[in-house]
């Protein structure tokens, strides 16, 4: 076999001699039968024609000998490419227009990739990340549950699934104003991820044991390059954080950012969370604070099954809690990557993946129509050789060998497009995203990998035969007798085909741009929404509990600061703990938010008091069963009648059994977003009381001061009190933006792929118009002779565009119909029929439409039918 | 039809070659007259079909070749039976005696 291997390379690569020596052994055959002829009394000239017409076309049998000795198909395919470069060549203008529209079309879908790489697929570099899981469990509602300490320690000496586990948890701090992500650890978390250190050294288990811990600190590398400067004498120096000094042992090496999704800036023992915060006892016999697992799993059994052992393993070690408490099921997700991404979040994301899809298929599109255009002026070349006998299979090996050269040039120039797209991007996000989301943004290479390489070889591939084998074929079905005449016959097929993709352009094109109409108006919706309460200069904070009273009181001291409420969850701070609500007045409960406040919440917020009072302070010291409601609470349960004096049921959203609480309402308030910007204001919210000093509550701090500067105030106010204490500290605005942002990126990425979108299909508009115009001169020299006016002419080529492209908005414009119901499905600030977004989307698309027939019409309104009829 | 048949030509004239140079090494010339004389000139073929064939078996690894001196005193390249061409003639033989055995049971049955 592998002797065969070498005659058939030497047949490839070593041809010059291999046909000399196929030569001379010929040769060598005929003249000794001309000799053996001639031995036997036939004159010279006689034997020399009978033995070549004994041996046979010479010309063949060597063709066919080299046949049998290569590797036919490589053969073809090196001729094949050189024919294309040479026809490249000679059309240098078409082979870089094609390979910058296909490029940019793959530029864009490798941006996305890049990114969904670096995420979902790169595994973190850290020792073997395929088989580490964070678990967790489910009670028997489903609800997500974590573990005691107790509960850790009995998974760490033995359980059926993971060979080695470490439990963590995270606690914010405050430096210099800025919040830092501290990550308790246990002992053998740096062992067990095969994370060294870049400077000192990381963790020992001897320093994490309950009762014996050290105050120690290990940086991550990225903090100290840019909060430390890069100190080489960091290691030794001490920190402060909530009033307790640590001392730093070691930066982690460089690139580990910890496996969960919030980057940590250091990591310190786990038992050290009993210094930082009260109420921890990891000692106690009852179950200690809770903590997060994350295990490698012992190679062999599959993710399900591991899950099934630990779910019965669980639910045994639970068995002592509350029974609403205890564990049902156990829930293992992936550390591999950056980000854990479950099958069904992907399916749900894979429309945004597709948008970017279209943009490359309507690029294809429009090569597509290029290549056709192409062919139909090769037609004569391509005739002849099918008449010379060439196969049609042949051919369109050949076309295609030119459709996947133009694709990997593609390529290349789409990798130079993805990583000048990335730049920009990152650039742009990094300049507009609001300072409060940095710091739990995760760093992450965005660098090409050979992921991204497979991937480019094969949008490649795919790509080529999209653009190539539909024209191959079509201009291989070239009459044989007229092409070889040199007509040019456009035909019904090779006009339908044409016609076909310019619809599917523009349907493609609508689509994506009524989709960037949808998100653009939804972006400026939630900017511009009125949350019903006014947030200027305030600033929510949570202290510890333990120097709350102090803080208040500080606060209170303060000249600039106005008011002070508190809350169980802020006003933007996402969406409000869900109840049912219940009335004698109405037969079925109401779907209602509901938050806890403090009496001076709705003149902090200036939410406007409808009727009746705010409550009093004795109502929140001793917990009264009082309620508040909005306007459209009151209106829901008591539409013609005076809420204030009627009682309430307040019940459990999620726990039917649970007996609801009944509550007297003494007040009715103006309606705001319950926690989400945008959301609809007539939502039903109750209110119930709750006391400034609450230790579980955020505090409202309104000022008279621009919010950053008061922001930087109350640092300093708490840095006196309890240094690094908050675990919660921003302005209401910088939640405001938070919750606006993604609408901002997710219009800018629907806008640039919808104005892509638009250039590509006018271009292959206008260049089919271009195109069946220059075959229609004749025709159109007819009709002008025949007395047909300019405008005629006009309407003629400005009416096929229009045709084929209110088709493709009509198209478009349903698909975009399904698309929104799709995605209002999914966020509700998107509403299922978005008319002016369809409006506006398919008036664009025509619009742009007119413009490209204006040139070809022009041109086509000026045929002098002379010279038409003459060539 | 013209497809098949010339695979079965070609099948046949490759047999045929693998079969003669069982006999030990010949060139391109030896072979041609070899058949021409063995099947007492029933084989019509041009005599250039045998350099093909020889180039196919040797891409297959059924034959190697090598330059030498003919029985005239001229370059020449001379063909050499391979193990593997020895199996695969023998594979073929017994093929071919199947084929021909079973196919003389049907036309002298009855």
């Amino acid at each position: 076999m592998l002797r065969g291997l070498r005659v058939r390379l030497r047949g490839l690569f070593g041809r010059d001699s291999w046909d000399a020596e196929l030569d001379e052994e010929m040769r060598y055959h005929v003249e000794r039968d001309v000799a053996r002829r001639v031995a036997s009394g036939a004159s010279l000239a006689d034997a020399g024609a009978e033995a070549r017409r004994a041996f046979g076309n010479t010309t063949y049998l060597a063709e066919e000998a080299r046949a049998a000795s290569r590797i036919a198909w490589v053969e073809e395919l090196i001729q094949d490419a050189r024919y294309a470069m040479r026809a490249f060549a000679r059309t240098p203008r078409f082979a870089l227009t094609v390979a910058l529209t296909i490029g940019v079309g793959i530029g864009l879908v490798s941006a996305a990739f890049t990114v969904f790489n670096a995420y979902v697929l790169r595994p973190l570099e850290v020792r073997d990340p395929g088989s580490l899981f964070e678990l967790t469990f489910r009670d028997s509602r489903g609800a997500t549950r974590y573990t005691t300490w107790r509960e850790y320690e009995t998974l760490a000496q033995g359980n059926p699934a993971f060979s080695e586990t470490f439990a963590y948890r995270g606690v914010v701090t405050w430096r210099g104003g800025e919040p830092m992500m501290l990550q308790l650890v246990t002992g053998n978390y740096f062992r067990m991820v095969g994370v060294g250190a870049a400077l000192g050294r990381t963790l020992e288990p001897a320093e994490a044991r309950p009762g014996v811990a050290a105050a120690v600190l290990v940086l991550s590398h990225q903090t100290w390059r840019t909060k430390f400067g890069s100190d080489p004498g960091v290691v030794g120096r001490r920190l402060v954080i909530r009033d307790r000094s640590f001392e730093i042992i070691g930066v982690a090496r460089e690139g580990f950012n910890g496996l969960t999704d919030t980057p940590p800036d250091f990591w310190a023992p786990l038992p050290m969370l009993a210094v930082l915060e009260d109420g921890h006892d990891f000692s106690a016999t009852a179950g200690g604070p809770l903590v997060k697992v994350i295990g490698r799993l012992v190679p062999g059994p599959t993710r399900a099954g591991a899950e099934r052992a630990l779910g019965a393993w669980v639910a045994r070690v639970t068995a002592d809690r509350a029974p609403s408490d205890r564990a049902a099921a156990a829930v293992l997700e992936s550390r591999a990557t950056a980000a854990y991404m479950p099958p069904s979040v992907m399916a749900e994301l894979s429309p945004v993946f597709l948008a970017f899809t279209f943009v490359l298929l309507i690029a294809c599109a429009n090569v597509s129509n290029m290549l056709l255009a192409r062919g139909m002026a090769r037609q004569r070349e391509i005739g002849t050789r099918l008449a010379l006998g060439a196969s049609r299979g042949r051919i369109v090996r050949q076309l295609l060998t030119e459709s996947f050269l133009l694709a990997s040039v593609a390529a290349v120039i789409g990798f130079a497009f993805s990583r000048a797209a990335i730049a920009l991007g990152t650039g742009i996000l990094m300049a507009t995203v609001p300072p409060v989301v940095l710091p739990y943004v995760r760093p992450i290479s965005l660098a090409a990998d050979v992921r991204l390489l497979v991937f480019l070889v094969a949008a490649a591939i795919v790509s080529a035969v999209a653009f190539g084998m539909a024209p191959a074929l079509q201009t291989t079905r070239a009459d044989l007798v007229g092409a070889t005449r040199g007509e040019l016959i456009p035909g019904i097929r090779p006009a339908r085909l044409r016609n076909l993709l310019v619809v599917g352009q523009v349907t493609l094109c609508a689509l994506l741009l009524v989709c960037a109409g949808i998100f653009i108006r939804a972006a400026t919706r939630v900017e511009r929404a009125d949350v019903g309460f006014s947030a200027a200069g305030m600033v929510q904070v949570r202290p510890p509990a333990a120097v709350r009273a102090r803080v208040i009181e500080r606060l209170r001291s303060e000249p600039a600061i106005t008011g002070l409420a508190s809350a169980s969850q802020a006003p933007l701070d996402g969406g409000f703990q869900k109840i049912v609500l219940g009335a004698p007045s109405v037969a079925a409960t109401v779907a209602a938010n509901r938050n806890r406040v403090s009496p001076d919440y709705f003149v902090a917020l200036s939410i406007p008091m409808v009727r009746g009072r705010t409550f009093t302070s004795d109502e929140t010291r001793a917990g009264e069963p009082v309620a508040i409601v909005s306007e459209a609470t009151a209106a829901r349960l008591w539409p013609r009648r005076e809420a204030i004096g009627a009682s309430i049921r307040i019940g459990s959203a999620t726990d039917p059994d649970a007996p609801p609480r009944v509550a007297r309402v003494v007040g009715v308030v103006g309606d705001v977003a319950a926690g989400i910007v945008a959301v609809r204001r007539d939502q039903p919210i109750v209110y119930e009381p709750l006391a400034l000093d609450a230790t579980d509550a955020t505090l409202l701090v309104s000022t008279r001061l621009a919010a950053d500067v008061a922001k930087q105030r109350i640092v300093r106010t708490l840095s006196e009190i309890d240094p690094g204490g908050a675990t919660e500290m921003h302005t209401i605005d910088e939640s405001m933006s938070l919750q606006v942002y993604p609408f901002r990126v997710a219009h800018w990425i629907a806008s640039g792929l919808g104005v892509l979108a638009l250039v590509l299909t006018v271009t292959g508009l206008y260049g089919v118009l271009s195109f069946t115009l220059a075959l229609r001169t004749k025709e159109i020299g007819i009709r002008v002779a025949l007395g047909a006016s300019r405008s005629a002419i006009t309407r003629l080529v400005v009416g096929q565009g229009l045709r084929l492209t209110v088709i493709g908005i009509v198209a478009g414009s349903l698909l975009a119909l399904g698309a929104s119901r799709f995605i209002a499905s999914r966020l509700w600030m998107i509403p299922a029929f978005d008319g002016m977004a369809l409006a506006i989307g398919a008036t664009v698309v025509l619009l742009a439409a007119v413009a490209a027939a204006f040139e070809p019409s022009r041109l086509a309104s000026r045929v002098d039918p002379v010279i038409a009829m003459k060539e | 039809m013209a497809d098949s048949k010339a695979d079965f030509l070609q099948g046949t004239l490759d047999l045929i070659v693998l079969r003669l140079l069982r006999s030990g090494p010949a060139n391109g010339w030896d072979i041609t007259q070899a058949i021409h004389v063995v099947s007492r000139g029933a084989f019509d073929i041009n005599y250039g079909s045998v350099y093909p064939a020889l180039r196919r078996l040797e891409a297959k690894g059924f034959v190697k070749a090598e330059w030498g001196t003919s029985d005239n005193n001229r370059r020449a390249r001379f063909y050499e039976l391979t193990a593997a061409g020895r199996k695969q003639l023998e594979r073929e033989r017994e093929a071919w005696e199947r084929f021909s055995s079973a196919l003389g049971l049907i036309l002298n049955a009855g």
